[in-house]
């Protein structure tokens, strides 16, 4: 599981849930990289939607450039607690994966 | 022959779930485009995937907080620190011991006091003792040359646009100096000079640390102003500034010329001189000497601290 998925994702709950499914160890993994895709577009919308336009270019600049320790202080200036707002939104979404899941253990996919 | 027969088969549990996390991104990303039409547009431009945008946008995000997690635990005071113990070793490195020990004692008083008993008009005494005290040659001319004035009031000047395309964001070396030094907005292009360099690759830390001191002076109202060496001359030209009112001095050098004459300044300073120097508020009058190093030993920033 990539970086994404580990910092804003309770991997554990998934894993646990992907456990109770009748799939081989490779199958899980492809899902949880399924997953972690999932959370990179909620996460960089979440974020985007946040900025104004002039912030939003200046984010995509450094995005380009490389990760450093002036963008994270950038992003707490212009979003307010914005660790609790990714902590809520990978919270959420980690709910709909094992909302998946379950469905098709109860057969609603199936 | 057909291959398929050694593939391993998928189980339909994996199939149907794979289905639907395949369904949810690509409706996300549909959607994500459309509220973004400007980020689009910003990739276009730049020829980039918009999946890739989002996918390294995401890592590179998570990455920072993780590491930002650490700079937060440790405290923004250990980060200002940073500076001063890499002065530290460049001062020692560099063998520059004399200049380092006299730079190390807070000067600030004793500058007060000569200040407070020398006239200002006596300009060589004034010079000679500063000189003497902060053990680095300070003269109001250098070859020959001098500034329209030695005197005069400072303004708080913007940050340097070093190289095209450097903004707030890629200005700072430590978030403690984006904490401290951001609310003074970028400059709006290159100085009178040109940008320090041509692009952020050719970035040194010389180079970081001429705009993080930077200083402003009307070198063309200099007497000897008139030629593009002189003009030339100027570049990078070492000084001192001395704040009369606390007696706290900063090295700096010359990046950019103004102010405009009809602002009543005579000199500008970039965020961090200012700070330094105890001038938040700006528009006082500072001094401000030539350094002569022709070795370049006298580093730059907060001289007594």
């Amino acid at each position: 599981m990539s970086i994404i998925a580990t910092a804003f994702l309770k991997k554990e709950n998934i894993i646990f849930e992907l456990q109770t499914l009748n799939i081989s160890n490779e199958e899980r993994e492809k899902l949880l990289k399924m997953a972690d895709e999932i959370a990179e577009v909620r996460l960089i919308d979440l974020i985007l939607e946040r900025l104004e336009k002039k912030d939003k270019e200046l984010f995509l600049e450094q995005l380009e450039s490389g990760a450093s320790e002036v963008f994270i202080e950038f992003l707490r200036e212009k979003i307010e607690n914005i660790e609790v707002v990714l902590a809520r939104a990978a919270k959420v979404l980690e709910n709909e994966i094992i909302e998946d899941i379950r469905s098709l253990k109860e057969g609603k996919n199936d | 022959m057909d291959l398929r027969f050694w593939q391993k088969k998928e189980s339909k549990q994996f199939k149907v779930l794979a289905a639907g996390f395949q369904k949810r991104r690509s409706a996300l990303l549909a959607e994500f485009k459309e509220k973004h039409e400007d980020v689009v547009s910003w990739a276009a431009r730049r020829k980039i995937n918009v999946n890739d945008v989002v996918s390294k946008g995401a890592r590179t995000l998570a990455a920072s907080f993780a590491a930002g997690a650490v700079l937060v635990s440790s405290g923004a005071a250990q980060i200002s620190h940073a500076p001063a113990v890499k002065e530290l070793h460049r001062e020692l490195l560099e063998g520059n011991l004399p200049a380092f020990l006299s730079a190390k004692k807070d000067t600030s008083d004793r500058v007060k006091k000569i200040l407070n008993t020398t006239r200002m008009s006596d300009e060589n005494v004034l010079t000679e003792k500063l000189s003497k005290e902060l053990n680095i040659k300070i003269v109001s001319e250098l070859q020959g040359i001098r500034l329209n004035k030695t005197s005069g009031i400072i303004g708080y000047e913007s940050h340097l646009t070093r190289y095209p395309g450097d903004n707030i964001l890629t200005h700072f070396e430590t978030s403690g100096d984006y904490k401290r030094y951001s609310h003074a907005s970028m400059a709006g292009g290159p100085g009178a000079w040109g940008y320090i360099v041509p692009s952020r690759q050719a970035l040194t830390e010389k180079d970081i640390e001429r705009e993080r001191y930077y200083l402003v002076a009307q070198t063309w109202l200099s007497p000897n102003w008139g030629s593009a060496a002189t003009k030339e001359w100027f570049r990078h030209r070492k000084m001192i500034v001395i704040n009369p009112q606390n007696g706290k001095a900063v090295v700096g050098v010359l990046e950019d010329a103004g102010p405009e004459t009809g602002t009543g300044r005579a000199f500008g300073g970039s965020p961090e001189v200012m700070e330094e120097l105890g001038l938040r508020g700006g528009g006082i009058n500072v001094l401000m000497y030539f350094v002569d190093d022709p070795a370049d030993q006298v580093p730059l920033g907060r001289y007594g601290l």
